[in-house]
């Protein structure tokens, strides 16, 4: 089965989709905003465009094996209540054309109480809530769970909350083997953080849910090739956060290699600098070691920013200064820096999809679709005057 | 005033302004024109793997922005514009359209006709199916082993070969060699170059002395040229190591004369068997060819390929070609001789008619026999050989008239349609059933004949056949079936109602039962319960009327047209392929097609008819039988069901048939309220009864009516005295026949008058 990552246009915000050569799907992130569900609306249907990637089981529901939120920001679950099924598998509804997920990974964040410094949105704390019911089913049963049952949290938590997680709860550095319970030998994935912070560092270093990132490097598995792309994913991971990784991984710095990264925080400035790109501009300082973390391109690596368009202003996120930061690095490997915003163009961006080959990710060419060239164009767009 | 051909310029701007914003085109640069066509040169992206971009190139050379050329013929935009590469790019590579090396190369980048595609869907998809070529190129995915090795594309050659591949491969042995096959051809110059449609039949044992009437050529009208040759064909053997010779490496079509031939030959492990045959055919075309002349002949090498060929089990692939050798040269093939490769098309064969038909062609066909090749036979006879199932057997006693030519599959042939009566209308089907690849043999006989014949009939109509589908439409022919007991086969009845309105499919049980007999016996108890079918089955006039078909003479036919005939033939003919898939069904199968009220489409409805229960009066093969259907019989069990402990009965309700003895039961009707029940006796009351089955006889024009009476005896007994006396009664009451049946508890008797 073909390999592919599809990174969706939902503007400042991620949802990635991985297809496995196994032919399980992990979805990182989703940001289907009340916009692109619009009809009327030109944002891109993205919640449709993901609906036609995804399986449907015997039930005739769509599902994905995985899903993992990097972190409860808006804009990484924007839609989550509104296109995803959240509760017991047993209550799925019969009439519900609602998305299914199999295995919920999710980051120990979950275990903390909202605070000063984590303030849920709605969808957020409705993950929040299911992950707790996933959990304890499984502090509950102690055996194996089952489909949409299943979880895995990603990182420990401080003061112990994890320690009785058991096969459940997957430790920094560790590799996730099991997809949906099940060995998958065409994903290695990796992962790289959350780094377990207390939460009086977090207060400490003014750092935010951004902190908490889940990072993952997957190797994907292509024609049986293992690690044909490997892909760095990182939520809204900041500098901070790239220093430590740096510091940690500098004597092997492999760890941070990739095909493929999506970079952090939708090209942010302060994923490679502390200082503020609209005071500071040209004179904002870069962190080397952040910067060293996030340059160890592969030959040919594609570096995506999950952004709007990155344009010459004050703007951050989408950063120009980390935009030409990013080219630079790919351009050291020639390889390219591409932004899902402003593919194919700007005024229409579509889901940038890879597709990965024995010799790394491709980008997979969009046919020029019949709708493009018959469609109503201004009609119905817009009001049109007539005299 | 001439009709020249100019450039749509408004469509070619469209084109170009479409191609400029398509998502993987980079630029376009402004139209060039050059030579009567106009040349559009774009910069095309591939997606490339990340670790080919640092080199900049795929390992087979394909950049990550491909210059193509697109060379907008003047047809456009009824023609598509050809596609050109850049000189260097790799021609090795699948699914490159062959061309001499001095052309830039021109993938092929959709299976089938550009023009067409064009037409259906745009340049963009055009562009879109490049792209995905080109992407398919870099990443070495043009021929996918799983699918099979893509043969080098001929279809666009202008010289075409016929022959059957499968009959050619089955020549080839582990051991190299060549062999010799009769072509004959029709050569037309057009444009200044000729083209050679050739059919290459038997093979030949052609020696120089033997050759001197082989070879013929004759020039029918306006330089087109019929003539006789040879081809030759050559195939690989082993290599040193005793392994077989595998061409694995794809080449593109080059070749150009006979060193490109030679050079291809020795590729394909068959370079020494091409020499040794070309040195024989020039000798044998010097001692048969006397004047000066010019001699095509066809040259088909094979390429055993390491894996199969694609929509194919074999792994040889054929590759032919033309060489026009001339006596000037003695007809020695010297290395400029010129050669072109050419075009193959599967001869017609069971095989290609089956795969035309998506109909699996591993399959054995079935042995059947057609009875009956008038309008509707001869359709359905005609559409089962073009998909590759002719029947076996065909049996018509009768002849083709002028007047069949508004009707019948085939039309007369010859200069003069008049002269093409008197020929046998079985006769004529099984000469386009050979035109079709298939013995189909004909009889010219009256099918009520064999019947009669044992020896004949076990011939024509053995058991072990699939089954006979009787076309004839005639009552006696049905009849005839109907009655005859010794015949074993199925029938499928394929008839025309009402003036081509209804028609029907009829398909006999298991060992016959229900048979045709019953069939349509059902078909009219349906008809009279529905009353769209009632009405223009048995309400309008009789449609069948005399045709004048010449002074004096007539035919009592339906005036109907050809479609209409048509289109319930090709139903039934679909009818019929479809049981030859799935096998004949577990019961009788009727299938009943009602013209739409607008005369252009059939609804059909199908229904399923289960076995009869089948009365003798005596064991003897003589015996006049009653044949009670499963709704008579359903109906006679409830009856009986309603009155415990006592005996009762009612009105049977068919059809007699003379010819087959036989009493076809369709339907019981109620006893009348004045009837009297008791353990020991029933008798049949007459309150209403008469007008009930004159109204019953008459609502289906009279093709059922009444045929006796039944009733229940309590224990299984044979008809009582006073039965005899009852059937006598009915006898002498009416010219019909009558039956009185009982049912016992474990069967059915019957009580006939005489």
């Amino acid at each position: 089965m073909k390999t592919t990552v599809t990174f969706f246009p939902v503007g400042n915000g991620d949802m990635t989709l991985l297809k496995f050569e196994s032919g399980r799907t992990l979805l990182i992130d989703v940001n289907i905003r009340d916009a692109a569900d619009d009809p009327e609306d030109d944002t891109p249907d993205v919640g449709a465009e993901l609906r036609e990637r995804l399986n449907q089981d015997d039930a005739g529901r769509l599902y994905v094996d995985a899903f993992v939120l990097s972190h409860p920001d808006a804009d990484h679950c924007n839609g989550l209540r509104e296109h995803f099924y959240l509760g017991p598998p047993s209550e799925f509804p019969d009439d519900s054309d609602k998305i299914f997920i199999r295995e919920l990974w999710s980051s120990p964040i979950v275990f903390r109480r909202a605070s000063r410094n984590l303030t849920l949105c709605d969808d957020a704390q409705a993950l929040q809530a299911e992950a707790k019911r996933r959990v304890k089913r499984f502090r509950d049963s102690r055996g194996p769970l089952v489909e949409g049952d299943r979880i895995l949290v990603l990182g420990e938590d401080k003061g112990g909350k994890t320690d009785d997680l058991g096969d459940i709860l997957i430790k920094v550095d560790d590799a996730i083997q099991r997809i949906n319970g099940e060995y998958d030998r065409s994903a290695n994935i990796q992962l790289l953080a959350p780094l377990t912070i207390s939460e009086d560092d977090l207060v400490e270093e003014s750092l935010s849910k951004n902190h908490s990132s889940v990072i993952l490097r997957i190797g994907l598995t292509a024609n049986g090739n293992e690690n044909a792309c490997i892909f760095l994913t990182a939520g809204d991971a900041e500098v901070g956060i790239w220093e430590r990784l740096w510091k940690k991984h500098a004597a092997q710095p492999e760890v941070l290699q990739y095909d493929m990264l999506l970079s952090p925080h939708h090209c942010s400035w302060h994923a490679l600098s502390y200082d503020s790109w609209s005071e500071l501009r040209e004179s904002a300082a870069v962190s080397s070691d952040a910067r060293n973390a996030l340059a160890q391109a592969l030959e040919g690596a594609f570096i995506i920013a999950g952004s709007r368009p990155v344009k010459d202003d004050d703007c951050d996120p989408p950063c120009i200064r980390a935009k030409r930061e990013y080219e630079e690095i790919a351009k050291s490997v020639r390889g390219s820096f591409v932004c899902v915003g402003e593919r194919p163009s700007e005024d229409n961006p579509e889901p940038l999809e890879f597709e990965i080959t024995t010799a790394g990710p491709r980008h997979l060419s969009r046919p020029m679709r019949v709708s493009v060239i018959r469609g109503a164009g201004a009609i119905g767009g817009q009001p049109l005057a007539h005299g | 005033m001439k009709n020249e051909a100019t450039y749509a310029p408004i469509a070619l701007g469209r084109a170009v302004s479409l191609m400029q914003r398509h998502p993987n085109i980079q630029r376009v640069r402004v139209p060039q024109v050059r030579n009567g066509v106009i040349d559009v040169e774009a910069a095309i992206s591939v997606g490339l793997p990340s670790r080919w971009l640092a080199p900049g190139r795929s390992p087979n050379g394909v950049l990550p922005v491909e210059p193509v050329l697109f060379r907008f013929p003047e047809g456009f935009p009824l023609r598509a514009p050809r596609i050109l590469l850049r000189q260097d790019f790799d021609r090795s590579l699948a699914h490159v359209n062959p061309g001499p090396p001095n052309e830039q190369p021109s993938p092929c980048i959709y299976d089938g006709n550009l023009d067409e595609l064009l037409q259906r869907a745009g340049i963009a998809v055009i562009l879109n199916q490049l792209v995905v070529w080109l992407e398919n190129a870099a990443l070495g995915r043009l021929i996918d082993p799983a699918q099979g090795w893509e043969p080098v594309r001929r279809d666009s050659l202008r010289d075409v070969f016929v022959f059957d591949a499968d009959t050619m491969r089955s020549r080839v042995n582990r051991d190299a060699g060549h062999r010799l096959f009769r072509l004959e051809y029709v050569l037309k110059q057009s444009s200044g170059r000729s083209a050679i449609f050739g059919t290459v039949t038997d093979s030949t044992t052609l020696s120089p002395t033997s050759a001197k009437d082989a070879f013929r050529k004759v020039i029918l009208r306006d330089g087109v040229q019929y003539g006789v040759s040879v081809a030759l064909f050559v195939w690989p053997g082993r290599r040193a190591t005793g392994k077989l010779w595998l061409a694995g490496e794809y080449r593109p079509e080059t070749v150009c004369d006979i060193s490109s031939l030679v050079a291809r030959a020795k590729d394909y492990g068959c370079d020494t068997q091409l020499a040794n045959g070309l040195k024989w055919v020039a000798n044998c075309l010097k001692g048969g060819v006397t004047s000066d002349a010019t001699v095509p002949v066809a040259i088909i090498l094979c390429a055993r390929r390491p894996f199969h060929l694609i929509r194919s089990d074999s792994d040889l692939e054929l590759c032919p070609y033309i060489a026009e050798l001339d006596s000037k040269s003695s007809f020695k093939a010297s290395g400029a001789t010129g050669v072109r490769p050419a075009g193959h098309r599967d001869a017609i064969s069971v095989r290609l008619l089956r795969r035309m038909s998506d109909t699996d062609s591993s399959r054995e066909n079935p042995r059947w026999i057609q009875i009956g090749v008038g309008s509707v036979g001869s359709k359905i006879a005609l559409h089962m050989a073009r998909s590759g199932a002719a029947p076996s057997t065909v049996v018509d006693s009768g002849y083709l008239f002028p007047h069949n030519a508004a009707r019948h599959a085939l039309p007369p042939v010859g200069d003069r349609p008049d002269r093409a009566c008197f020929l046998g209308k079985a006769e004529a089907v099984s000469n386009a059933a050979r035109q079709l690849a298939q013995d189909c043999a004909p009889f010219n006989l009256d099918v009520r004949d064999v019947l009669r014949n044992e020896e004949q009939m076990n011939s024509l109509l053995p058991r072990r056949a699939w089954a006979a589908v009787n076309s004839t439409a005639s009552l006696s022919v049905r009849e005839a079936l109907a009655s005859c007991r010794n015949l074993r086969l199925r029938t499928i009845e394929t008839s025309l109602f009402s003036d081509g309105r209804i028609g029907l499919v009829a398909v006999e049980g298991p060992d016959r039962n229900p048979n045709c007999g019953d069939l349509i016996s059902s078909v009219y108890e349906l008809a009279l319960r529905d009353s769209d079918l009632r009405r223009v089955m048995f309400e309008e006039p009789d449609s069948v009327r005399r045709v004048d078909t010449g002074l004096g003479c007539g035919s009592p036919t339906m005036a109907i047209p050809d479609g209409r005939v048509s289109i319930f033939a090709a139903s039934m003919a679909e009818a019929i392929r479809l049981l030859q898939i799935e096998g004949l069904p577990g019961s009788g199968q009727i299938l009943i097609g009602k013209l739409s009220d607008d005369g252009i489409g059939v609804l059909w409805r199908k229904f399923e008819a289960l076995p009869c229960k089948v009365v003798r009066e005596r064991r003897d093969s003589a015996s006049p039988l009653v044949r009670i259907s499963q709704l008579a019989h359903g109906r006679i069990l409830e009856e009986i069901g309603r009155w415990p402990g006592k005996e009762t009965g009612g009105v049977l309700v068919g059809r007699f048939s003379d010819a087959a003895e036989t009493f076809y039961v369709v339907d019981v009707l109620t006893a009348p309220p004045d009837s009297l029940r008791s353990a020991t006796h029933f008798v049949l009351g007459k309150l209403g009864l008469r007008q009930s089955l004159r109204d019953y006889a008459r609502s289906c024009n009279y093709a059922l009516y009444c045929l006796g009476t039944w009733h229940s005896h309590l224990s299984p007994s044979d008809p009582s005295a006073r039965d005899y006396e009852t059937a006598r009664a009915l006898e002498v009451s009416r010219l019909t026949p009558s039956a009185v049946v009982i049912r016992t508890p474990t069967d059915y008797r019957l009580a006939l008058a005489t």
